[in-house]
């Protein structure tokens, strides 16, 4: 553990103007994972503004949807009677991860940035590209059960840990950003970066920017939304595969589709060839296996994790037809 | 049990042990009030942070520390280049290099991945840990061994024991039983590393003081600590005190001292501070042992009907690279089933990890998981039912030692766990049963563990102010050591909770050895009676010493501890409080003290606890997801100290069990050889939504019958007998006037005077141990009477208002004496539950000996009376006398021909009466007196339903002196502990009542199970039944529906069965509470089973007592009519016995 300075922030401006300022300073919110890492010396953040007290507590309606505050907590947005109406698929992921007292601390743009969960990140003793660019990933050669099976490269195959931004990719979730540079949105899909070279980099965020809230545009596909979390245990563990779907079904036609995976990519897999099988086509079980090959045609295992090509692929049939209220007699 | 401690449980119905208490440490774990280890607050502490190895094999080529020296607060960096020498210690004698290889910081080579290569000590936890951070190492690295597969071929047999047994094992012909074997299997096994978790990380804390040490430790030993440390450092062993208040969870990681104890210690006298180290999660996964993986394979050889003609057990676990430890997977293999033709074979293989250790039930917990399965695949193969495979193949006797068990209730765990769990639900072909998407599966297997226990010693102080302490060196690691041990201490002594201290976790008292193997609460628990016991006989003779106590010359087997105070076993009133005798002694406190010893090299027995499981799991068919919905468990564990802690464990072992089979695994890198998944997060525990609801049965709670005075007496007989003692009896033949107890009373008395049962209120006890004693030494037998009428009062010092004479007969026991075989009549009638008569002659005038024959004389004995013969009627058969081998109570009546008749003739008069009498028959010159003891069937009320009403009913009923049966179909709720008063509790399903009962013509059956179906399933079962009673909890129109639905199930009831339904149940007495409605059941059942109508006595014409009774006996036969007539000697009769 380094030793760092702490600061409160009490105002948004002033946060992110702290942040700007210095190449080692890091927004603390809930603090769930970043205070584990830092105990761990995987982040050595040489200072943390705590941004607990800003104004970004907010679930509100808008002409368009929902604005989610992005210091709301987990259970907050989880138990959010708005969410569970319209966007049914967010609250049941939130509510398959972490732990109660998890969720009562952690925050929708902490759980946004969460890091991965791969072994050999999370322990200094291993090298790793993710935590020591260039250090080599000795999870390829090594224990990869729990890792990607999708847009993996040859520096990284850790996957995202989050439920939550599986849902929200399913949802056409924006993220809206404030930086020095001023204030941008960023769409759900854009927002996760494959690993390709630069593993380090989760995602698209620049250094000195805050997530401010996330907006859901309502639907009619998000008002019919699931999600399936296939883990180890009963609650308390990462997903080794998961899927949020949302559809908008009319007389047994698909109007529209939504289908992330989580557990299999280093972002929140959003799976838009299998939309557009089933956009338009009869919602009955051919039509899910085959939304469900398509989402895995380019699937690579390591390994260990050779399980998780099959496993996607029955996790989609089930929970389509689940959603579509169809009988399919199982995948197998 | 001994015979005191049965006269105890029958007299104080609120025994201490076994209850349910709370934990007594309950409320400071909760509110933070129990110091663990980490948690002592020193002076001026330092704290200590190691670092981890990186690499898994090689030397460490140099290091780096300057930065770390320089960085803030730090105030010690040791490495082995400047680690003090620490000595090896050896666990046992044979170890050799391997205890040189433990110690730690020595030596610059590597063995595993985590081994602790450096320590800081510095001001603050936070600055330690950051210093350690800037510490540089740089290795020399070698490939580490890591994968057990690649190194099979370096498996080597272990130089220790595996579990006491050799590596190599051999009984019978394996070969021979596997030709035999209609059937096989062979199949291979494989466990996963697992880890010991508690939830306490492993601390130290180390304060020297010279050459003096005090160690608090999270520990399972703290002599072990004690003697390691002082080992290590060359010390005495008196020199280190070790402190050790509560363990937070141990399983046996805690049981062995690792590096960080003398690294603590080590750092403590460098910077001459007191160091705390606390290790890291992490950290613990590399370095205090771990469950070895195993490959087992498992070949089974059988007859078609099951019988096992082979076992073999063989297979490898792994070892670290510098020291040795065997996970004993083929241990429970030895002595579990019985085969004669058994091989076991265990091999080690040699890895670049920590050394492994036990961890809970090793081997036990591998080696049945290998076990079991196979014989599951046996069972399918030969289309066998699991629970019949296994009770075809029950060993009778340990195949192995070749010893009778001491105790096995296998058997009946099958029973008692298939019925709780439902097991004939289930069908044996695979994937037929399912729901939704789930396939569901149920389960069994057995359970066994070993009984262990270690010398251990205890002090217990009573002191003046009336408080005890109770004091050993042994852990709480969360089992309930201190709630267990002030039980023990309690009952003992005869105080309440809140008056009995328990304390222990240091080395400063009594020692006591490893809490590991279950053995804690045997071992320490019998010190801690031991010293209670020792304690008290020191108050006994101070009180004995003193004049003026009202105890003063008792001796201490006439004494018994109550309520903070001594008495009169005899007379409870005289007695005083443990405060009066101590301050008049002038003394602050006694003290008692107790060594438990074990010797095992001269065992009878094998000594195991026994149990089933029973699963019922769930596999999602598409994702393979395996969850559990249901699980039972059935133990003989023997006498459970407190329910609730005893159950506790199990549940906690069924969790452990359930983690361990499905997600517990430790991942070793193969390439690195670090294990990867080293936190919670990764290494999976159940977590709550994983554990489903556990039902547990403790079998010791299971039908055993609460013991009534005449049980007592005969059980404390058999044990007198068993174990080679004497004992005499006695029994109240005649009462004239009023008294206490009424004829047909008995007190067994021992030859030390330790009495069970009682003939009066406690005023005639005392001079019957006294004349007992005397018929014991002479093998005879006497009558006694004591007459309290007038002046005498003052002499038995009774002053309890009765006013009467007494006669009892007293006559000493042995194999054949009328007695004994009176007392085994007494035990067949209980055991079978009927009514019988004992004839007994309690006088015999000379006029018989004249006529007696010639076997008198060559016994030489003086023959003149023949007290004491005995002949016994039961209820089916009055010409019992008949068929009654060489009956004495015959050649006593020999030459009365018509005398025999007429006996039988009364005895049947008793019988029917249901009443005690004496009679005189006279023939010629001899007149014998014969006393007729009525041994009475109890009425059986049998209670369906466990749920709270039915408390107040058995209370009672049990009030009545019925015997109550409960019996429930949810084993939950039907345990001793919620029906306490009950004479046996049975968990069955609705549907296998008429089964498991014999229903006869006097049972009485009353439904309460507030269930529609079982309800209607028991009166399928019951109406047609000889059941007198049936009543139904309930309105009418519930009732008729129920007869609708079993009628609508193909039952059909006559108008007589009909008759025999008291719906809804009761009499009309207004009765609202469960109170009530008991009084309202049980005064229809008098009545209905009396043949009375239950309204007002003022409305009868007819007198209150039935003439029955006085026609069938008459007036001048009633007790104690002739006795009326004699005279007020004290002894009126003795002589041989026979």
């Amino acid at each position: 553990m380094n030793p760092f300075t702490y600061k409160r922030a009490t105002d948004q401006s002033g946060a992110i103007r702290e942040v700007a300022g210095n190449a080692n300073a890091k927004f603390l919110a809930g603090g769930t994972n970043l205070i584990d890492l830092m105990k761990m010396n995987v982040q050595q953040p040489a200072e943390l503004v705590d941004i607990n007290r800003l104004a970004l507590k907010r679930i509100e309606k808008t002409p368009t949807g929902l604005r989610i505050g992005a210091l709301a907590s987990n259970s907050e947005v989880a138990t959010n009677a708005l969410v569970r109406e319209n966007f049914p698929v967010l609250s049941e992921a939130l509510l398959a991860g972490a732990s109660p007292q998890l969720r009562n601390m952690a925050t929708v743009g902490g759980n946004l940035l969460q890091r991965t969960r791969c072994y050999y990140f999370m322990d200094t003793a291993f090298p790793c590209n993710k935590r020591v660019p260039g250090s080599g990933c000795p999870a390829i050669p090594g224990f990869n059960r729990i890792h990607a099976i999708l847009g993996a490269s040859d520096k990284c195959i850790a996957v995202h840990p989050s439920d939550m931004a599986v849902a929200l990719a399913a949802l056409d979730a924006v993220v809206n950003v404030e930086g020095a540079a001023g204030a941008r949105q960023i769409p759900i899909i854009d927002f996760h970066r494959l690993p390709g070279d630069t593993p380090h980099v989760d995602t698209n965020l620049r250094a000195d920017e805050l997530i401010v809230s996330v907006d859901l545009p309502s639907s009619a596909f998000a008002r019919r939304s699931r999600y399936l979390k296939i883990r180890d245990r009963a609650q308390y563990a990462f997903a080794l595969v998961s899927v949020a779907a949302a559809l908008d079904v009319q007389q047994g036609r698909i109007g529209a589709a939504r289908l992330a995976l989580g557990g299999v990519a280093h972002k929140p897999w959003r799976a838009l060839e299998a939309e557009k099988i089933l956009t338009g086509a009869q919602a009955n079980a051919q039509t899910f296996k085959a939304a469900a090959e398509a989402v895995v045609k380019d699937a690579v295992p390591q390994k260990h994790n050779a399980f998780k090509i099959e496993l996607a692929r029955r996790a989609v049939v089930r929970l389509l037809s689940d959603v579509a209220g169809v009988m399919t007699g199982g995948a197998a | 049990m001994s015979v005191s401690q049965q006269s105890k449980t029958t007299n104080q119905t609120k025994s201490v042990v076994g209850r349910p208490l709370d934990r007594v440490d309950g409320r400071l774990k909760v509110t933070g009030g129990a110091r663990f280890a980490a948690e002592w607050p020193l002076e001026n502490m330092a704290h200590a942070v190691l670092l981890s190895s990186t690499i898994a094999n090689g030397r460490i080529k140099s290091f780096d520390t300057s930065a770390a020296e320089k960085a803030p607060g730090v105030l010690h960096v040791m490495t082995h280049e400047n680690a003090p020498r620490l000595k090896p210690v050896f666990t046992n004698p044979a170890e050799g290099d391997a205890a040189g290889r433990r110690v730690p910081l020595q030596s610059p080579v590597v063995y595993y991945a985590g081994q602790y290569i450096a320590m800081v000590v510095a001001e603050t936890l936070e600055q330690a840990k950051h210093a350690a951070e800037l510490i540089r190492v740089t290795y020399d690295e070698q490939p580490p061994a890591a994968d057990l597969d690649k190194e099979r071929g370096k498996a080597y047999v272990p130089k220790q024991k595996v579990a006491g047994k050799p590596a190599d094992s051999l009984r019978g012909d394996v070969d021979a039983g596997l030709r035999a074997a209609d059937a096989r299997v062979d199949e291979t096994y494989r466990t996963p590393t697992e880890h010991h978790n508690p939830m306490e990380p492993h601390a130290t804390i180390a304060a020297w003081d010279g050459d003096k040490i005090t160690v608090y430790d999270a520990t399972q030993y703290t002599y072990g600590v004690r003697h390691s440390v002082a080992m290590s450092f060359g010390i005495p062993e008196e020199n280190v005190h070790v402190v050790c208040k509560f363990t937070g969870g141990a399983f046996g990681c805690k049981g062995t001292v690792w590096a960080h104890v003398p690294l603590a210690a080590a750092a403590a006298r460098q910077v001459r501070r007191p160091v705390k180290l606390v290790t890291m999660r992490q950290q613990m996964f590399a370095n205090m042992g771990h469950r070895a993986e195993t490959e087992q394979h498992v070949t089974l050889g059988a007859k078609r009907d099951g019988h096992l003609t082979a076992i073999i057990h063989e297979g490898i676990s792994h070892t670290s690279v510098y020291d040795e430890y065997v996970e004993p997977f083929s241990k429970p293999t030895h002595m579990l089933y019985a085969c004669d033709n058994f091989k076991a074979s265990q091999r080690l293989v040699a890895l670049n990890v920590g050394t492994p250790t036990f961890m809970r039930a090793p081997g036990e917990t591998s080696g049945m998981f290998a076990l079991e399965s196979a014989l599951d695949e046996l069972a399918y193969k030969l289309n066998l039912d699991p629970i019949q495979l296994r009770l075809i193949n029950h060993a009778d006797t340990d195949p192995d030692e070749k010893l009778p068990w001491s105790t096995k209730l296998l058997k009946e765990s099958y029973r008692v766990g298939a019925e709780t769990f439902g097991w004939s639900r289930r069908k044996p072909q695979p994937a037929s049963m399912r729901e939704g998407h789930y396939l569901v599966g149920m389960g069994m297997a057995t359970a066994v563990y070993p009984v262990n226990h270690f010398p251990s010693s205890a002090r217990v102080t009573i002191r003046q102010d009336g408080s005890a302490v109770a004091e050993s060196s042994t852990h709480d690691l969360g089992t309930g050591t201190y709630t267990i041990l002030t039980q023990i201490a309690c009952e003992t002594l005869g105080l309440p909770i809140e008056r009995v201290e328990v304390i222990i976790g240091d080395t400063n008292l009594p020692k006591a050895m490893v809490s590991g193997g279950s053995s804690t609460a045997m071992s320490v628990g019998t010190s801690v009676q031991g010293a209670a016991r020792a304690a008290l006989a020191k108050l006994v003779d101070a009180a004995h010493a003193d004049q003026r106590s009202p105890l003063y010359g008792a001796s201490a087997d006439q004494i018994v501890a109550r309520d903070g105070r001594l008495a009169l076993k005899s007379d409870t009133t005289k007695s005083e409080t443990f405060t009066d005798i101590l301050t008049r002694a002038g003394m602050k406190e006694v003290e008692g003290s107790y060594d438990t010893q074990f010797n095992d090299r001269e065992k009878k027995f094998s000594s195991h606890a026994f149990g089933a499981h029973f699963a019922e799991v769930r596999v999602d068919r598409d994702f393979g997801e395996v969850r559990i919905t249901r699980f039972a468990g059935v133990f003989d564990i023997g006498r459970a100290l407190n329910m609730k802690t005893a159950e506790s464990q199990m549940r906690g072992g069924i969790i452990m069990g359930l983690g361990m089979a499905l997600m517990e695994e430790t991942v070793l890198d193969a390439n690195l050889g670090i294990i990867v998944n080293r936190d919670l997060a990764e290494y999976h525990v159940p977590v709550h939504a994983d554990v489903p609801m556990i039902d547990i049965v403790l079998l010791e709670n299971f039908d055993e019958p609460l013991m009534n005075e005449l049980q007592a007496v005969v059980n404390a007989y058999a044990e007198v007998r068993a174990r080679g003692g004497r004992a005499a009896l006695a029994t109240v033949v005649s009462v004239v006037g009023s008294a206490y107890r009424r004829p047909g009373a008995r007190m067994l008395v021992t030859e030390d005077g330790q009495t069970v049962g009682a003939i009066s209120g406690g005023c005639l006890e005392r001079d019957a141990v006294e004349h007992a004693r005397q018929v014991i030494t002479s093998d005879t037998a006497c009558v006694v009477e004591y007459d309290t009428r007038g002046d005498e009062d003052i002499v038995w010092g009774l002053g309890l208002g009765c006013n009467g004479v007494v006669r009892v007969l007293l006559e000493s026991l042995h194999e054949g004496s009328g007695g004994a075989r009176a007392l085994q009549f007494v035990a067949d009638c209980l055991r079978v539950r009927k009514s019988g008569v004992i004839a007994t002659v309690i006088d015999a005038g000379r006029a018989i000996n004249q006529e007696r024959g010639a076997a008198d004389q060559e016994s030489g004995a003086d023959r003149s009376t023949k007290i004491g013969a005995r002949l016994p009627f039961d209820e089916r058969d009055d010409e019992h006398a008949s068929s009654a081998p060489g009956g004495l109570f015959v050649d006593a009546l020999s030459p009365f021909d018509e005398s025999g008749a007429r006996i039988r003739e009364d005895a049947r008069v008793a019988l029917t009466s249901g009443r005690a009498m004496t009679r005189v028959y006279e023939a010629g010159a001899g007149r014998t007196e014969i006393f007729f003891d009525v041994i009475c069937r109890p009425r059986p009320l049998v209670v369906f339903g466990a749920e709270h009403d039915a408390a107040p009913l058995i209370r009672l009923a049990q009030t009545l002196g019925w015997h109550v049966t409960v019996v429930d179909t949810r084993a939950r709720r039907a345990t001793r502990e919620r029906f306490a008063s009950a004479d046996s509790v049975v968990l069955c399903r609705a549907e296998d009542v008429t089964a498991r009962f014999t229903v006869t013509r006097d049972t009485v059956a009353v439904v309460m199970t507030h269930s529609y179906l079982d309800d209607v399933e028991l009166l399928r079962a019951l109406l047609p039944s000889p059941a007198c009673y049936v009543g139904i909890l309930g309105p009418k129109q519930r009732t008729e529906k129920l007869l609708a639905q079993a009628r609508a199930e193909g039952s059909w009831f006559t108008d007589a069965e009909l008759a025999r339904l008291h719906s809804p149940v009761g009499i009309d007495i207004g009765a609202e509470t469960p109170e009530e409605i008991a009084l309202s059941v049980v005064a229809e059942i008098k009545a209905a089973c009396d043949g009375r109508g239950a309204g007002f006595l003022r409305d009868r014409n007819a007198p209150i007592h039935d003439e029955r009774a006085a026609t069938t006996a008459p007036p001048e036969f009633e007790i104690g009519a002739h006795a009326a007539a004699r005279e007020r000697a004290t002894s009126v009769a003795c002589g041989s016995s026979s």
